[in-house]
């Protein structure tokens, strides 16, 4: 009686070191602020004349591993330039100054908060095309709406939930909060200085794992 | 009347002091003055906007909505006998835009030999109002009746931080002569109505010039009495408004907009009546409406319409009638459009009467939602009218300035449908003895296919395309109550009230689904609005407050105490969830008050006055609101 509990209590031990080692570190989500990421651009409609030229200069890109603004020319996953938000994958739209799509990123707009959107659904995602990007420029279309006169503003639509596969194959989550400077309680659209996002995300890195 | 009606007398008019038709209907409890972003101050009628109201001079619709709005400053009413307002639809007599109500101005016609009528007025802002109506009645029996209004102002400013005024001034001249004339079986009635105002015109420094409007419209009437109980109307009208700036500094990015519409009808109507009680009145017409106007796909624009119309008036018991009308309008360009109306009114006992009427409206598309081409120079999104929209998004994909279409080729085909509202009314009517009357009112409109503007393509150059649809359902419903009190021969009261719901059916659908987003402030994240968190349609109050009190001496001095008092309301959907809810910025409620003080000696009568005593002000949200006036006024009358 006695042996055989001690063999149980071994064979439990064993059982339970074993599945100790199968199982994977997994590393904690990352849910973070980021602040004035700031996208400049050159061109488009100038408001005194309403002349328009194209619209060019840098995308500011962000690396979600990284947390931060890189200036890497493939391990990037999503690069802002004014309104215009891509991601590294597909194929360039063809404006001026484009970086080239190096990894595997996607994207969608989900429906829903950063709370009830848990899940990817990996369908709906998109990739850059030379016709236009995963995420629609315009307002009303993608991630945000327009004021028009006198008002001016681009409000981040509440409600709009952009997830994203990253260069190399990873999930994130954004919510875009505001496109002021410091993220104004009542941005001016004559007196905020405009193109500085202020997003939260979450961004799981564990590969394979399609949610938060 | 079984309809819900509401009369503005002579005796009120003249009491209001002013001589345009927005400060006389601002003073009606359930109706609003809403400032236009085009400019002008249009009427909000149950909670329906300008577009949806018809307005009539003697029963002749008045022309010129440049952007929907029908502006109401352009109306003197000093030659105005009274003032019907009918709330609700009212297509099956008058066909297109009866929607929230009509307002039809009846022109004064003297029962004197000769008679005249003239006062001047000066108030703040260096405006001056003059208005003359004479009338006579010949030895032949010619009764003519001829009115002059001649208005200026500087305007005023109420940001003083740019070169532009919030009013630029302007001055206009109205004048109106009208004959009867009655030949054996035969009476003649014309009018004819000439409105001229220049206006000065500012959009920076370098760019100025000024704004002219001209409008005519001319009638004429003649019936024929001939039969014992049967007689034949044939009425034709013919009006034109013409709009156009001119710009003295003409700069080659600034294109003169104008805007030349004209309209004609003709009708002929029979009346039958069948005993002293009943009534039948069955007839046609036809319209013919043209437009030119800058921004426009084609040059000019055109449209006929044919349409047949029937009413019956009678008597159920001794204590209630009815009417019953129905109309058919014909169109080629969109759906022809059927509409009847019901309407009863009982009288219950000697204080108690009450109302019911069932009716639908209709409103057929604008030009401007079918033919618009207008792209913004500043911003560089553009808007097409429906039917102007596939060739041109045709033109600019072949061009390749079009990203992304956002709407399926089978988008462009068919036609734009009218807009169509059923509209219900029950009332109750309450008179006492002693001098105090009370009248409730309930109403609810359906309105669908209300036309909207959506994006359905995308430029290359990052901007929208927007065109209209049919898209939205809403109603408006709530109730009015108003009551007169005399306290005695000196002092008289009048109380107003309505409550006001008027909501997106498609908007209660979403957020009953949940799928409308808000947040509190842009710092923080995203939730899912709630159905109580809905506010309603933008620029409606729920609550509004008409008081009026009148104060008269034996010896003709009187003075006269008005508030208005609006609820809060909202203007614009600052969270970008395309829906007014509590999270979004509003306009506080508020109280404006008015007082005048007046006396009569002999032919004259002299007032002073102060509009919005308390200078309340809100330069953001109410540019048609100056602030304080103070006016002066003399009238002679002989």
């Amino acid at each position: 009686m006695r042996i055989t509990t001690t063999y149980l209590t071994i064979f439990l031990l064993i059982l339970s070191s074993c599945s100790k080692d199968d199982e994977v570190q997994l590393l904690d989500v990352v849910s973070e602020r980021y602040g004035n990421l700031y996208a400049p651009q050159s061109g488009g409609v100038n408001p005194r004349t309403g002349q328009f030229t194209p619209i060019s200069g840098e995308f500011t890109k962000f690396s979600f591993s990284q947390g931060q603004v890189t200036t890497s020319e493939t391990d990037w996953d999503v690069a802002f330039r004014g309104t215009a938000i891509i991601v590294n994958g597909g194929e360039s739209l063809g404006t001026i100054d484009e970086p080239t799509r190096t990894g595997n990123g996607a994207v969608y707009i989900a429906s829903g908060t950063m709370m009830s959107v848990i899940e990817v659904n990996l369908q709906q995602l998109s990739q850059d095309s030379s016709s236009g990007y995963a995420v629609p420029s315009g307002a009303g279309n993608g991630w945000y709406t327009y004021q028009g006169p006198p008002v001016n503003l681009i409000t981040p639509t509440p409600g709009k939930i952009l997830v994203f596969r990253t260069n190399d194959g990873k999930y994130a989550k954004m919510e875009i909060l505001s496109y002021y400077k410091d993220a104004p309680e009542n941005p001016d659209a004559y007196t905020s200085e405009s193109r500085y996002y202020t997003f939260n995300y979450q961004y799981q890195p564990n590969e394979g794992i399609t949610n938060f | 009347m079984p309809l819900p009606a509401k009369l503005i007398s002579e005796e009120e008019i003249s009491l209001s002091n002013s001589s345009r038709l927005s400060d006389i209907l601002d003073d009606q409890i359930g109706i609003f003055i809403v400032p236009d972003f085009g400019g002008g101050n249009g009427i909000q009628i149950q909670g329906l906007d300008s577009e949806y109201t018809l307005l009539l001079v003697d029963g002749y619709p008045i022309i010129g909505r440049q952007s929907g709005t029908l502006d109401l400053d352009r109306i003197a009413v000093g030659n105005i006998e009274k003032i019907e307002i009918i709330k609700g639809s009212s297509s099956s007599l008058y066909g297109t835009d009866a929607i929230g109500g009509v307002v039809n101005l009846i022109t004064a016609k003297t029962d004197q030999p000769f008679s005249l009528n003239s006062n001047y007025k000066i108030s703040s802002f260096n405006t001056n109002d003059f208005s003359v109506n004479i009338g006579k009645i010949s030895e032949k029996g010619h009764n003519i009746n001829a009115f002059l209004n001649l208005f200026n102002s500087n305007g005023y400013d109420l940001n003083e931080t740019d070169i532009l005024n919030t009013v630029e001034p302007f001055k206009n001249l109205t004048a109106f002569l009208r004959h009867n004339y009655d030949y054996k079986d035969l009476s003649f009635f014309s009018s004819f109505r000439f409105f001229r105002e220049d206006q000065e015109l500012r959009l920076n420094e370098n760019i100025y010039g000024n704004n002219i409007i001209n409008e005519s419209n001319f009638n004429t009437s003649v019936s024929l009495n001939k039969f014992d109980r049967l007689s034949f109307v044939l009425d034709n009208y013919f009006t034109r408004y013409k709009s156009e700036e001119n710009f003295s500094s003409l700069s080659t990015n600034t294109p003169e907009s104008f805007f030349d519409q004209s309209l004609f009808k003709s009708e002929l109507r029979s009346i039958f009546e069948i005993n002293k009680k009943n009534k039948l009145i069955i007839g046609f017409g036809i319209t013919d409406e043209s437009l030119k106007r800058n921004n426009f796909y084609k040059n000019k624009v055109t449209q006929s319409s044919f349409n047949y119309f029937v009413q019956y008036e009678g008597f159920i018991f001794e204590n209630t009638n009815y009417i019953f009308g129905a109309r058919y309008d014909q169109y080629d360009e969109y759906d022809s459009e059927f509409s009847p109306r019901f309407a009863l009114r009982t009288q219950l006992n000697d204080n108690i009467s009450s109302k019911i009427s069932i009716g639908k409206g209709f409103k057929t598309p604008d030009f401007r939602q079918l033919y618009f081409n207008f792209a913004n120079s500043s911003s560089g999104y553009s808007v097409l009218g429906f039917n102007a929209a596939k060739e041109i998004i045709n033109n600019l994909q072949a061009t390749g300035q079009i990203s992304n279409l956002i709407i399926s080729e089978n988008e462009f085909e068919g036609n734009l449908s009218p807009e169509t509202s059923i509209s219900f009314n029950l009332g109750f009517g309450i008179k006492s003895d002693n001098n105090i009357s009370f009248d409730i009112n309930f109403f609810r409109n359906q309105i669908k296919n209300l036309i909207d503007y959506k994006i359905i393509a995308t430029k290359t150059n990052g901007q929208n395309i927007f065109s209209y649809y049919n898209l939205n359902k809403v109603y408006t419903q709530g109730l009015e109550f108003s009551s007169i009190f005399n306290l005695n021969d000196n002092i008289n009261f009048k109380i107003g009230y309505q409550f006001l719901d008027a909501k997106d059916n498609d908007a209660i659908k979403r957020i009953k689904n949940g799928d409308v987003y808000a947040r509190l402030s842009p710092n923080s994240t995203a939730f899912i609005v709630k159905k109580e968190d809905y506010f309603g349609l933008f620029n409606r109050s729920k609550h509004n407050i008409n008081s009026k009190i009148t104060f008269t001496t034996k010896s003709n001095f009187q003075v006269y105490f008005k508030s208005k008092y609006r609820s809060k309301y909202g203007l614009v959907d600052k969270n970008g969830n395309d829906i007014l809810d509590e999270y979004d910025e509003f306009v506080n409620s508020n109280i404006i008050s008015d007082i005048s003080i007046s006396k009569e000696i002999k032919n004259y009568k002299i007032t002073l006055g102060f509009d919005n005593i308390f200078n309340y002000k809100d330069p953001e949200n109410l540019p048609n609101n100056p602030g304080r006036i103070i006016y002066s006024k003399i009238t002679i009358t002989l």
